[in-house]
This record gives C-alpha cells, structure tokens and sequence, in this order.
C-alpha cells in the first residue's frame, strides 16, 4: 500500500489484482457487461491517482467499492436525460397483478436477473443495485443520485415491479 | 375487497409502512392470493438481489495493461490537515491545492528541514498544534517505507509531471517574491537548497546503484517534499 501510494506500479498491480473482480462484479451489475470492463479500469486509475486519500478509516475494499459507485454514477449523467434514465410515475406496471402460477417457478441464478436488469433505465438501475445488492440506504441512495428519497423509494418499487414483469414474461416465454 | 395495494408492497416488504398502513395490507393480502403472488415474488427478487452481491468475475487479460498505460497522470497528495477533504469547487492542478498554512508552519519546516537536512533518512514530523488556529500540516512526510523483503522498486512518479510543477510553482514564487516576507524567503531558500542537494545527491548515489530501494525511497521522498514546499510557499503568496 505505501508502496503503490510512492509510485510503485507492482504493488498497485497487486492490489488491483486482489481487488478486481469484486470492482467489476459491481461494475457489471449497474452498469451492464457493455461498459463494466472501461469503469473499471476508470475506477482504478481513479484509485492511483487518489490511493494518498486513502486514510484507512473504512477497508480498502470498501473505500474502492464507493469510487467505483461514484465512476458508475458520473457516467449516467452522460446518458439521456433525467426522464430518460428513470422508469416512468404511473406506469402500468404496477397496476399488473400476476397469475397465480407465477411464484411457483423460483427465480434462477444472477443470470437471469443480470438479462433483466439491463433492461431498466440506468438511473432505476442504480437505484435498484445499490438498494438491493449492495446495501444503501434511500437516503444515501438520494445523496449520489442527487433525487429525493421518495424518489429513490418510488423508483425501487418500480424497478423491482418491473424486474418481475420480465423475468415472469422470460419464463412464460421458455 | 379494496383495491389491490400494490403500490406499498416494496414499502410493505421493506417493513416502511405505519402499523395503521401495515394492518390494512394484511387485511387484504389475506383475502387476495393474486398479492400474495406479488409480493413471494417481490421476496424472492430480493433473495435473488442479495445472493448477486456475492458474485466475482474474473477480469479479461487486457484490462490491467489498459491500466497501466493510463497510470502516468497527475495523483493528489495526501491532505495537510483535514482528515477527510472532499474537494468541492473548481477543480484545481493537484499541486494548486490551497492548503491552511501559515507562517508559523513554514518557519517549523524551514527548523525541521535544517535540522534533518544532512540526515539520509526522512522521520514523519508532525508539528505541535499550532497557535491560532490553523491547520497542523504534516510536513517533510516520509513514505512509510519498508526496505526489508529484499524487493527493489524504482522511483517512477512521472518526471514530467513533476517537473513541470515545479516549473510552475518557481515561477509563482518569482513573480510573487516581493509580497513574502523576507525571512520566509531566507528560510524558503534555504529548505529548497537543501532538499535540492538531497535530491542532487540521491541521483549521484543512484547512477552508480540503480536498484537501491533505499535511494529510490529517498529520492522520491525528497522531490515530494520539494514539492509540498514549493505548494505552500505558493499559497501564501496567494495571501491569507
Ligand atoms: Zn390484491
């Protein structure tokens, strides 16, 4: 560490390589497979350009994982509009009620969450990985999204409402 | 039956509803299995989001070379005082960074830096609290270096870079000469002739040793310092 802080690019590799895959796990999850491999490689020359910052008051792995949030984030606000990068108020997706055969199926692996993640608007996108995989609260959620909490919390229900439209409409299809 | 409340089952499943709201949706999920429905699937969708956290993925080959190519820029320096600085405003060159430095500060440099000038090794120095207030800098910080496993690492930060700021920040001093103090300037001088002959005398060493990773350690110690003066020398010209 106080090697790759001096300008030792060995030990920054290290570190990148003990690193990585959780970065590009969470990479891929908010931002899709298309452009996980280019933030992650954003999020670690952000961490080289910034590792003297670094005062240990959270882990390592943490301290990546919320530059990382901060790399994906930044670059939604390049995509579209804010209409655009959220699910819309008052669609109808929340006023389907699903048959009743629909919960038997179970839900499969990250897999198909993954295909049907990509489907949501960037912003419902964030919203729903921070909140349901990585653990955010709305508030913090709001905070880095720069959007209300009822927002936030709208947004959620939705992503999730949708998310269940498709991967219920996924298996009606196989 | 009262209409489907599939508005509040995420608030429902996420336990953010008043008792009164609560007791209403059980009142109906109760008598209606087409919510009942819903909301297994909305529990089972967070199952699923949680079991997701868990996934590594390996990285491709190339994705580490692209990294390394791009590792040349500037980096920022650890902050003097504040112990967590977001930098709001307008983004400033690394080196520009305003720090809370007095004059006090820098007659302590200018102390320690004599004091330990002729030394090969750099302590970290932290100054006692400061008078009026101001921020205590760590100043003339030594990387905490460990020569001990044997591994040789060359000085690499980027010459280039460094060099320019210190281009850059002579000129500033020049140009703002007469608003310092002069003895800051006696004392800022002579920090700088002594760093420099640190910095002067790693190279010599280094030429003959390369690999030494003590030498490297020191050279590249002594050129951060050099800078971290000059940065702060700057700032006070800006005028506190
Ligand atoms: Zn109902």
């Amino acid at each position: 560490m106080a090697r790759a802080i001096a300008g030792d690019t060995a030990a920054f590799e290290r570190l990148y390589r003990a690193h990585v895959p959780r970065i590009l796990a969470l990479t891929r999850r908010m931002a899709g497979a298309d452009r996980a491999d280019d933030l992650t490689q954003d999020v670690f020359v952000r961490a080289w350009q910034k590792l003297a910052l670094f005062r240990g008051e959270s882990s390592l792995a943490t301290w990546l994982h919320r530059m990382a949030v901060n790399v994906v984030i930044e670059q939604f606000r390049t995509l579209g509009t804010a209409r655009e990068r959220f699910l819309p108020e008052g669609d109808d997706v929340l006023t389907r009620v699903a048959a009743p055969t629909v919960s038997e199926r179970g839900w499969h692996a990250a897999m198909d969450l993954h295909v049907a993640v990509n489907r949501l608007p960037p912003g419902a996108r964030a919203v729903f990985v921070l909140h349901d995989v990585e653990g955010y609260k709305h508030e913090e959620i709001g905070t880095l999204l720069g959007v209300s909490v009822g927002t936030s919390k709208s947004q959620l229900h939705r992503a999730r409402m949708s998310l269940r439209g498709h991967l219920t409409a996924t298996e009606a299809a196989s | 039956m009262s209409a489907h409340p599939l508005d509040v089952l995420s608030d429902y499943l996420d336990d953010d509803l008043d008792p009164q709201a609560r007791a209403a949706v059980d009142a109906h999920l109760t008598a209606c299995e087409s919510c009942r429905v819903v909301l297994a699937d909305l529990t089972a969708l967070q199952g699923a989001a949680a079991r997701w956290r868990d996934a590594d993925v390996a990285p491709p080959a190339d994705l580490w070379p692209g990294i390394a190519a791009r590792l040349t820029g500037p980096r920022e320096l650890a902050p003097a005082a504040a112990p967590h600085a977001p930098t709001p405003g307008p983004r400033l060159a690394w080196y520009q960074r305003r720090w809370s430095v007095g004059l006090p500060e820098l007659a302590l440099a200018a102390t320690l830096v004599a004091a330990l000038g002729g030394t090969l090794l750099w302590p970290r120095v932290t100054p006692a609290p400061p008078a009026a207030g101001a921020a205590a800098p760590v100043i003339a910080e030594a990387e905490a270096f460990d020569g001990g496993d044997g591994q040789v690492t060359p000085v690499n930060f980027a010459d280039a870079q460094y060099d320019a700021a210190v281009v850059d920040l002579e000129r500033v001093l020049r140009e703002q000469r007469e608003r310092l103090d002069p003895r800051t300037v006696v004392v800022l001088e002579r920090n700088l002739r002594v760093i420099d002959d640190a910095i002067r005398e790693a190279r010599e060493a280094l030429a003959t040793d390369p690999a030494n990773a003590l030498l490297n350690a020191h050279l590249a110690g002594a050129r951060q310092r050099k800078l971290d003066l000059l940065r702060r020398a700057a700032l006070i010209t800006e005028g506190d």
